[in-house]
């Protein structure tokens, strides 16, 4: 290994080797930030949340318009939403995107598309900002406050309790 | 004739006909002729044979019958009595006589008429045995004496009949049928006394003269042994016992006693078939007259004569009708001909204008038409061209002969040319010497050309293996490229796969630390380890994008290599050829220069031999010299043959103008 390659993996060694920042006394909230088109989000961990490559995504028919379509994990159905049509965020078009994130409580389990992660991130409820800056008025119920950083951080528990995401349609009926 | 015959064509096939058509007749009818005259001949020879003896045969009849006539008269009693009784009492003046006398007056008067009216007899007398006349019929001829006569001898022996006389008084012919009388009383049967009984020849006449049917000139008479004629003759008058007849049966008969029948010439000197006849005549009365028929050849032989004339007609006919025949059918073969013929006289004058028309019929006369009108044609046109060629001549001939007289100024400016040509000979001969010795020098530079150009030739070997070595090298390397590109796509390929999995184990580092933050406290540790992985996981991925980069250069390097070594095997191809063709340059220069050794080597031996010949170049000038003025001689006598070969020219240019074309 030559040195100078050496040098450089020191001088990272280093830069990753800094000491966290000190937990203040204030209640922190930790949270999963990941990346979308128009931004970066966050979602709290405490919603069983994992991360999956999406082998295949099998569109379902008469299913809602932010209604991916519906994926196997591990033996389990789960359906695939997408944030930007369903919080009507501005979308970068048309994404090959192979990622996807899984939420879940009690009564609601489904995987959101995401372009990026970025990582777990500990913000203080303190240093949540009101609701300016929004991505979308459609957004604006589910946005729990953003960050001093600009993730948008998202009430997820909000999310899965929303009614209107459960499809009460009947094809024919 | 012959003149007419042999220059007219037409006279001539004309006269050839007739004869041939003429011959085949005269002979069929002169053969005819021939034959119809001997057949003619034989049956009037038949004819008059059985003619003449008929008349013979009346002849002989008739005299026989007279004597025995005179035989009864002669055996009358009356007659005899009278005579025994005369001859008794002859001289004898008595009463007796005077009645015997008168008895035989009444006898003649009374008597005898009975006798004579039955026979032409004209005048009875009676002798007695002294020959003296007792009585008669004819007062005069009483008591004439005729025992002189011969017949009173012969007829002793017999009745017989005397030979033709004339009357001495009337001068008319007759004759006398004379017998014997005699009387029972003398047994010794000697003749008391004679009858004679005078008769004219026209009974005589009368039998012979019967002429027969055709009559013509037929001719019939009877001649005693004298050779006279004693029948009146259809052709002489008044001829009996007048006409010597002295012809060949006449002799042949006096001489042998044979008969005749054939062609002569009779007493009248013409031509006859005559025939004559006397067996019964001259058993009869032993006179030895001889009957004759005769008729003149001409009339005999008129039928044949006749047909003679027929066949004369009949063959001048056909020879007419020949001739006319032959006249169209030699007028068709010699009018073409004739018009063929004054179209050559023209032609011969000189005249080729004439116009042959063409031939109308495929025969020899056409086809000679045909030919000829070929040949004028032919002739016309080749004429037309001699003409041409003679204008021609013509006019070189001038021109011949304009050169000549120039030629005869040139000679003799040439021969004083040739004086300075002898000095010339001179200069280039130093010169010529000069020349040998440069090409002495040329030809040792030429040498050293030679072993130049071969070591060229070997440099330029040296110099094309070493391009194909070049060549083979660079194939290599193109190979190695290409296993160079392959390889990338490998590596690229690999790539993808480490990207893949980095990609996942971030994944599966979030994941961990999720599952850390869930632990709470408990999994600050694992945290850090997922961080790290997380880390690691992000660095490995730069990584392969720095790789990748470094890999699109590698193969954007190796596709520019492909492309420059593509390029270098080109032109390593090029340099290969260009090295061939340069060493075939050097090749062929060395050819050549070799050559050009050859060539000075040659031009050395040639200027030396020039050299030589210059010296021969010299003497040969001196002859040159003398044959130059030869030359001009020579030249004066073309310019006097050049200027008859004008008047030729001229002469033959005057002679074919002549022809009309």
């Amino acid at each position: 290994m030559k040195a100078s390659t050496r040098a450089i993996l020191q001088r990272r060694a280093y830069e990753l080797a800094r000491p966290t920042d000190v937990e203040s006394d204030a209640e922190t909230v930790e949270m999963l930030v990941f990346k979308l088109a128009s931004g970066s989000y966050g979602v709290e961990l405490e919603y069983g949340l994992e991360l999956i490559t999406l082998a295949e995504l099998t569109p379902v028919p008469c299913a809602k318009p932010f209604v991916s379509g519906i994926t196997s994990v591990r033996g389990r159905i789960v359906s695939v939403l997408d944030l930007d049509k369903l919080l009507e965020l501005p979308s970068s078009g048309i994404v090959d995107r192979n990622k996807a994130l899984i939420v879940a409580n009690e009564f609601m389990e489904f995987a959101v598309l995401l372009d990026d992660v970025v990582g777990i991130m500990s913000v203080a409820e303190g240093d949540l900002q009101s609701r300016l800056g929004l991505p979308s008025e459609a957004a604006a119920p589910f946005v729990r406050g953003i960050t001093p950083d600009g993730v948008v951080f998202l009430d997820m528990g909000l999310l899965l309790k929303e009614p209107t995401l459960v499809n009460r349609e009947v094809v024919g009926g | 004739m012959n003149k007419v015959i042999n220059t007219n064509l037409m006279t001539k096939l004309m006269f050839i006909f007739v004869i041939v058509s003429l011959v085949p007749i005269v002979i069929v009818g002169v053969t005819n002729y021939i034959s119809a005259k001997n057949t003619l001949k034989k049956q009037f020879l038949a004819h008059h044979q059985s003619i003449a003896q008929a008349k013979e045969n009346s002849v002989a009849l008739l005299m026989s019958m007279r004597m025995e006539q005179i035989e009864i008269l002669a055996g009358d009693e009356v007659v005899q009595n009278l005579v025994n009784i005369w001859n008794t009492n002859r001289g004898q003046e008595s009463m007796f006589v005077e009645v015997m006398a008168g008895e035989a007056r009444n006898f003649i008067e009374f008597e005898l008429p009975k006798f004579s009216d039955i026979t032409p007899f004209y005048e009875y007398s009676f002798l007695g045995n002294t020959g003296e006349v007792y009585f008669s019929t004819n007062p005069d001829m009483v008591g004439k004496d005729f025992s002189s006569e011969k017949y009173v001898e012969r007829v002793a022996e017999g009745t017989i009949v005397t030979d033709i006389e004339l009357d001495p008084e009337t001068e008319a012919p007759f004759f006398a049928v004379v017998a014997p009388i005699k009387h029972r009383s003398i047994a010794s049967g000697e003749a008391i006394g004679v009858v004679v009984a005078k008769m004219s020849t026209t009974e005589l006449d009368s039998i012979v003269g019967q002429k027969g049917d055709d009559g013509s000139s037929e001719e019939i008479y009877i001649v005693n042994s004298a050779g006279l004629m004693i029948t009146d003759s259809t052709g002489t008058p008044n001829a009996v016992l007048k006409q010597q007849v002295d012809t060949e049966p006449v002799r042949r008969f006096n001489q042998t006693g044979e008969f005749m029948s054939d062609v002569y010439v009779n007493y009248r000197g013409e031509k006859i078939v005559g025939v004559s006849a006397a067996e019964k005549l001259q058993e009869t009365t032993g006179l030895g007259w001889l009957v004759l028929s005769e008729i003149r050849v001409k009339d005999a032989f008129r039928p044949a004569r006749r047909m003679r004339l027929t066949m004369l007609a009949l063959a001048a006919l056909i020879s007419l009708i020949v001739a006319y025949a032959a006249r169209i059918l030699a007028g068709r073969i010699a009018n073409p001909i004739r018009h063929i013929s004054r179209q050559i006289e023209r032609v011969s004058e000189g005249d080729l204008t004439v116009e042959v028309p063409v031939g109308r019929s495929d025969d020899e006369v056409g086809r000679l038409a045909e030919a000829f009108r070929k040949m004028v044609g032919s002739s016309r046109t080749t004429t037309r061209e001699i003409q041409q060629s003679v204008q021609v001549l013509a006019t070189s001939v001038n021109e011949i002969s304009s050169s000549t007289s120039q030629l005869s100024a040139i000679a003799t400016e040439t021969a004083t040319a040739v004086t300075e040509t002898a000095t010339t000979v001179e200069e280039i001969k130093q010169t010529a010497k000069i020349s040998s010795d440069t090409a002495n020098e040329v030809s040792e530079s030429a040498q050293r050309a030679v072993q130049v150009s071969d070591t060229g030739k070997q440099s330029t070997e040296d110099t094309v293996a070493g391009i194909e070595r070049i060549k083979s090298q660079m194939e290599i390397i193109a190979e190695s490229i290409i296993r160079l590109n392959e390889q990338g796509q490998t590596i690229g390929d690999i790539i993808s796969t480490v990207d893949d999995l980095s990609e996942q184990s971030n994944l599966l580092a979030v994941n961990a630390a999720i599952e850390a933050a869930k632990a709470g406290e408990h999994g600050k540790g694992f945290a850090v380890v997922a961080q790290e992985i997380k880390n690691l996981s992000n660095q490995s991925k730069q990584a392969t994008q720095q790789v990748r980069t470094i890999l699109n250069d590698i193969q954007r390097a190796t596709r520019d290599s492909v492309a420059a070594t593509e390029q270098g095997q080109s032109a390593v191809s090029q340099g290969v050829e260009q090295s061939n063709r340069a060493g075939e340059s050097i090749v062929s220069l060395a050819r050549n220069i070799d050559d050009a050794a050859h060539a000075a080597m040659q031009i050395v031996a040639s200027s030396h031999e020039q050299l030589v010949g210059m010296d021969q170049v010299a003497s040969a000038m001196e002859a040159i010299n003398a044959a130059s003025v030869q030359n001009v001689d020579a030249v004066n006598v073309l310019d006097v043959s050049s200027k008859k070969l004008r008047q030729l020219g001229d002469n033959l240019l005057e002679l074919v103008e002549q022809t009309k074309v």
